[in-house]
């Protein structure tokens, strides 16, 4: 029986860590980060790192976005849709556990096609270096939904405050 | 990976409960900041039309018709003194029941949300807020005597 301990620094990202097709639970520690340890018959494991997808594109994503924006009064106060969030992480590779049984990960600012993780501590950089599924994807899909919604939301702010001027000018003008 | 996406909806709602009621808050909590800073551009607005005046002093002395033009302006800040208060004295108690009705439930739905970001900022605010916005409420009784 092999451990892998995973440690996963705090980011902004929801990543989905599943080993050999096992979704990984962290738990937190003292320091903010988060912490999974792993036990597994065999000494190579497959290593799979997912972000959610953005959620203007996940499943029934139109009906959703109706609730809320009736539910925010027209998207006033819906909180924004996270620009990290069109980016995606579909990462892939093989761990040798008695080569690296300790991992210590982070994310990288989501930039298109930049590397996406990144370990620290210098402890098996080639894994994720050399991994060409190591990078964010941009989803165009959920960009175009995420500008389409900004762009709604501030004509609605807009249009709100435009209307609290005229009240008031009208209360003063009476 | 279904229970992600579900702590994700919840979250947005929490964040929505969070927005409504924090906006409710700070309309309470700033309110009289908003009358502060309503009363500085009105000053700052007067002061640059008496130098005005002062520059054209000798047609105030002249023509009786640009001093009552200048003696209206002043009626001005009664104006937003008086929608000020108006608006306060009659909606404080239900901006003040918004706000704490939205936070409460926004505590409520992020206290059972895992971890996310700004997840603990908005419970921290969210608890601060509460107290805050009956605390506001109390100060525009006693103030405005309702």
């Amino acid at each position: 029986m092999t451990k892998l301990k995973l440690v996963l620094e705090p980011n902004k990202c929801n990543p989905v860590f599943s080993i050999d097709g096992k979704i990984v639970n962290f738990r937190p520690t003292e320091r903010g980060a988060q912490e999974a340890v792993i036990e597994s018959e065999n000494d190579v494991v497959d290593l799979s790192i997912e972000t959610l997808p953005c959620e203007l594109i996940e499943p029934n994503a139109g009906k959703h976005y109706l609730a809320f924006f009736f539910a925010s009064i027209f998207s006033f106060f819906n909180p924004p849709y996270p620009k990290r969030d069109i980016f995606e992480v579909r990462y892939s590779g093989k761990i040798k556990i008695s080569e690296c049984n300790h991992l210590v990960l982070t994310f990288n600012k989501p930039k298109k096609n930049q590397k996406a993780i990144k370990p620290l501590g210098g402890n098996a950089p080639h894994l994720f270096e050399d991994n060409p599924s190591n990078v964010y994807i941009l989803n165009k899909r959920a960009q175009k939904r995420r500008n389409l919604s900004n762009l709604l939301q501030t004509f609605v702010r807009l249009a709100v405050v435009a209307v609290i001027i005229v009240f008031v000018v009208l209360a003063l003008i009476k | 990976m279904e229970q992600l996406f579900l702590n994700r909806r919840r979250y947005r709602i929490a964040g929505i409960f969070f927005n409504i009621g924090i906006t409710a808050a700070a309309l309470l909590v700033f309110g009289p900041l908003i009358y502060v800073g309503a009363a500085i551009v009105w000053i700052l607005a007067a002061l640059f039309l008496f130098s005005l005046v002062v520059i054209t002093l000798g047609l105030i002395l002249l023509d009786s018709d640009f001093f009552h033009a200048f003696s209206s302006i002043s009626d001005g800040f009664d104006k937003i003194k008086y929608i000020f208060y108006g608006f306060y004295q009659n909606a404080s108690i239900a901006i003040c029941i918004v706000a704490c009705a939205f936070l409460a439930v926004a505590i409520s739905v992020l206290a059972i949300t895992p971890k996310m970001y700004h997840r603990n900022a908005k419970l921290v605010l969210s608890v601060i807020g509460i107290p805050l916005a009956i605390v506001a409420t109390v100060l525009f009784m006693v103030v405005f005597g309702k």
